[in-house]
């Protein structure tokens, strides 16, 4: 049998595939012992199919490739000279065989969007937001796959009742995904892409569910710099109804954050010397002084809140210098993550200082700067260049 | 072998005046935007010094030095006068002659740039260095190389394949290895009715693609085969109401389109038939809290979109927009222990990054926040130099995009025997010369 055709045969027998791989021809005999019989289709040497998990040999990909490219373009060449309704399918198929070897052939997913928008049926669309995650499953950093999804996305804005409901689901997707393919930046691209679509509510429930995953992977930046897009949400939302509400919401806010530093810095003593947590924790400091601390010093009329504000400014320094020196102390041994977490901590300081020179003498008061360079020079000599060039 | 000469020849000829400021853009007392093109006037002051270099000597350190007794200025003018209106040209050229006779009068001369000397030692010569030959014959293998699985499902986007291979050739200076004419028209095969290209003959048109087919035919100053307008209202028609770029007529929107269009069109001189200051705003509007930026509004930093950001913004003379010391200190912690650098925070160095990373911290003045001597060195332990060609990390497999990002890298570090290379532009320096200032 054409191997093309019976790739898309397997394909139309079990429409619930979720999962494609590319197996070597070795892996491929183990597979086929391990499935004693019952419900896989498989023919033993190219296609092995079961529980909707699909295995293509890698000898075949080749042949194969070239088989649905030339029927891809042989068939999208009919539909653009005819135009005629009944190749659409062949259209339909011949590029979903292609984009399940070649993830990135533009030309095939733009195919699609054409025919997709000159139906405009809503279950058209959600069949590529289907095919588009089967294509992740195997090339998770495919651009064009991600970019489709977006597409998909903003088409249907304000036609489908359902939105808000794809969006979750779309933001669930990015995390089983990013749990198999570590710090995927398209992956998690696309999820802070969503949150301009989504409600207070939505953004408020994200926040909370990402909190645990990122707890699991300190080391994954993206997961980290997605809370701060939805922190960064939540806060401009914030000052846009503080014009006309009271200042409750913006006590709130800072709870979040507050809360955020907190957690923050338990990480940061649990997991030494994890770059991803130091500069998350850069940000949140950053956006408290500058939204909470200075903001409300503002707010003359609220005396008493300008008080506790003080206070809590004074603490806040009084805090970071204590996290500085609890991780500055070097056991006597050689675990390098011990020096690592000395340079972050001292790195974030000297960050810090000098973004809000407002606070520089504050931490003069209590710090000799000196020693922070000196420090630094000790744990961290490849960047002198830089501390050379900024504590002078 | 290559020619040590080219090196020798390179030291030995005094910088131009002109090229050192061309792309420092954000220099006091700023730039105009005029009538049609973008007119970037700079005066730097007696002894002042900037770490991106000249054009022919990117990232070096240059002063501005007197001659004994004398006191010196230096004013310079740089862009597209092509299709400004006549009047405001004139007027600005009227100025910058003032200003000439000013300085004549007063008695202030012309200081001359001083080019540092390389910053590195040569001890990497020592090490067995680059392998400019096997990388030759490796780039023009896989050119010929069309039926294997890695080169089969490259297919899509052999248009950038080509602009890197032969950049890397042209920085090798190799370039004449290469059938002209043969190129040419396969480039021009890939055209699309509507101005712009496909990433091969019969794909469907892209920015992405058309970028590096304009750049393929810049290297070989064939500019003139194309139909200007019609690749320029591609490109413009691309443009969104809030600034932005769109890859394709399919909508995705990302920082490194508005790249790529404002660096289309800066080759074809047609920066006017965008709105510059839209383009600039919107690029903008991604900067992050820690400085760096990401491909929309709120997306994360990537030294890869800030590449793009940074070179969007030089290249239409608003590098005010950047906090330097911010940007450039979050590119420096790019670096890791091996020296190589990487494109997010905990990620593993890679070869390409030595791009991204490098030409952003030129174009903003930060590169000596590195250390350049271990990068190098990182670079060249990533060769393959049995067989040829680079690859992202130490015994990894090669490929045509390392190949070039290594040696572009290499590049930047004035490494000898290459040809220098414009951070902005991504192409040689005698490329960008040529076609943008007309030399």
């Amino acid at each position: 049998m054409d191997l093309l055709l019976q790739f898309q045969h397997i394909l139309e027998l079990d429409p619930l595939i979720d999962e494609v791989g590319f197996v070597h021809p070795t892996q491929f005999a183990t597979l086929t012992e391990d499935s004693t019989g019952d419900a896989a289709i498989s023919d033993g040497t190219t296609f092995w199919c079961r529980d909707h998990k699909l295995g293509v040999s890698t000898q075949a990909v080749l042949p194969l490739y070239n088989a649905a490219k030339r029927a891809f373009i042989a068939a999208m060449e009919e539909y653009k000279r005819l135009g005629d309704d009944g190749l659409e399918s062949e259209v339909m198929k011949h590029s979903k065989a292609l984009l399940l070897l070649s993830s990135d052939f533009g030309t095939a997913w733009n195919s699609r969007k054409l025919v997709v928008s000159k139906k405009q049926q809503l279950s058209m669309y959600m069949g590529e937001l289907l095919l588009s995650a089967l294509v992740l499953s195997c090339s998770p950093k495919s651009d064009q796959a991600w970019s489709h999804r977006r597409w998909v996305i903003k088409s249907i804005t304000g036609k489908c009742s359902a939105l808000q409901e794809i969006l979750g689901k779309e933001s669930e997707l990015v995390e089983k995904i990013a749990e198999r393919s570590k710090m995927n930046y398209r992956a998690w691209n696309h999820r802070c892409w969503l949150v301009s679509y989504m409600t207070r509510e939505q953004v408020l429930h994200e926040l909370k569910k990402s909190r645990n995953w990122a707890g699991l992977h300190v080391a994954d930046n993206c997961c980290f710099h997605y809370r701060r897009r939805l922190m960064l949400w939540i806060l401009k939302d914030s000052t846009c109804k503080l014009e006309n509400a009271s200042p409750v919401y913006s006590v709130e806010v800072s709870e979040v954050w507050k809360e955020e530093l907190d957690w923050n810095e338990m990480l940061i003593k649990r997991y030494i010397g994890r770059e991803a947590l130091w500069l998350h924790r850069r940000f949140l400091s950053l956006c408290w002084m500058k939204q909470f601390a200075t903001n409300l010093h503002d707010v003359s009329c609220h005396s008493d809140l300008k008080i506790s504000t003080s206070d809590s400014f004074n603490s806040f320094i009084d805090n970071e210098l204590h996290l500085l020196n609890s991780c500055s102390t070097l056991p006597d041994n050689d675990f390098e993550d011990f020096q690592v977490q000395a340079t972050y901590s001292a790195t974030y300081t000297l960050w810090l200082t000098k973004q809000i020179p407002e606070f520089w003498f504050e931490f003069q008061e209590k710090l000799t700067i000196g020693n922070l360079k000196t420090m630094l020079s000790k744990v961290c000599p490849e960047r002198s260049f830089l501390w050379d060039s900024l504590i002078d | 072998m290559l020619p040590t000469s080219t090196w020798a020849l390179r030291k030995a000829s005094p910088p131009k005046i002109r090229p050192w400021v061309s792309f420092v853009a954000s220099y006091d007392p700023g730039h105009w935007v005029c009538g049609g093109g973008v007119v970037h006037v700079v005066v730097a002051g007696c002894g002042s010094t900037d770490h991106r270099g000249t054009l022919e000597y990117p990232g070096r350190t240059v002063t501005l030095e007197p001659a004994e007794g004398e006191v010196c200025a230096n004013c310079s003018m740089t862009g597209d006068f092509g299709n400004c209106d006549m009047y405001k040209a004139k007027l600005v050229k009227l100025l910058w002659v003032l200003w000439v006779l000013a300085m004549r009068v007063s008695n202030i001369t012309f200081g001359r740039a001083q080019v540092a000397p390389p910053p590195l030692d040569r001890a990497w010569w020592k090490m067995g260095g680059l392998a400019a030959e096997k990388h030759i014959q490796y780039i023009l293998t896989v050119e010929k190389r069309k039926d294997d699985f890695i080169s089969v499902v490259m297919e899509h986007l052999r248009m950038s394949g080509a602009y890197w291979g032969l950049t890397t050739l042209d920085l090798l200076e190799k370039l004449d290895t290469v059938d002209v004419d043969e190129v040419v028209s396969w480039v021009m095969k890939c055209q699309h009715e509507s101005g712009g290209f496909g990433g091969n003959i019969g794909h469907d048109p892209h920015i992405l693609y058309t970028l590096s087919a304009v750049q393929v035919l810049a290297l070989f100053d064939k500019l003139n085969v194309l139909d200007i307008d019609k690749v320029t209202n591609y490109v413009a028609g691309l443009q969104n109401e809030d600034g932005s770029f769109s890859g394709d007529i399919w909508g995705e929107v990302d920082t490194r389109f508005s790249y790529i269009a404002i660096c289309c069109l800066s080759i074809l001189r047609r920066l006017n038939k965008i709105n510059v200051e839209k383009a600039v705003s919107y690029v903008v509007s991604c900067k992050n809290l820690d400085g760096g930026f990401g491909c929309t509004p709120g997306g994360e930093s990537h030294a890869g979109q800030i590449f793009c950001c940074v070179a969007a913004l030089s290249l239409t003379g608003s590098l005010h927009h950047i906090d330097k010391d911010l940007l450039g200190w979050w590119l420096c912690e790019r670096q890791v222990k091996s020296g190589g650098l990487n494109g997010r925070p905990e990620k593993l160095p890679d070869v390409c990054y030595s791009w991204w990373v490098l030409s952003s911290l030129i174009m903003i003045d930060r590169v000596h926040w590195i250390n350049k001597e271990k990068l190098v060195k990182y670079i060249l332990d990533c060769q393959d130099t049995e067989n040829g060609g680079i690859s992202d990390r130490p015994d990894d497999a090669v490929d045509v995009y390392h190949t070039y990002f290594g040696v572009a890298g290499l590049s930047l570090l004035e490494y000898p025997g290459l040809k220098a290379i414009d951070p902005a532009y991504a192409l040689p320096v005698d490329v960008v010369n040529r076609i943008v200032f007309g030399r």
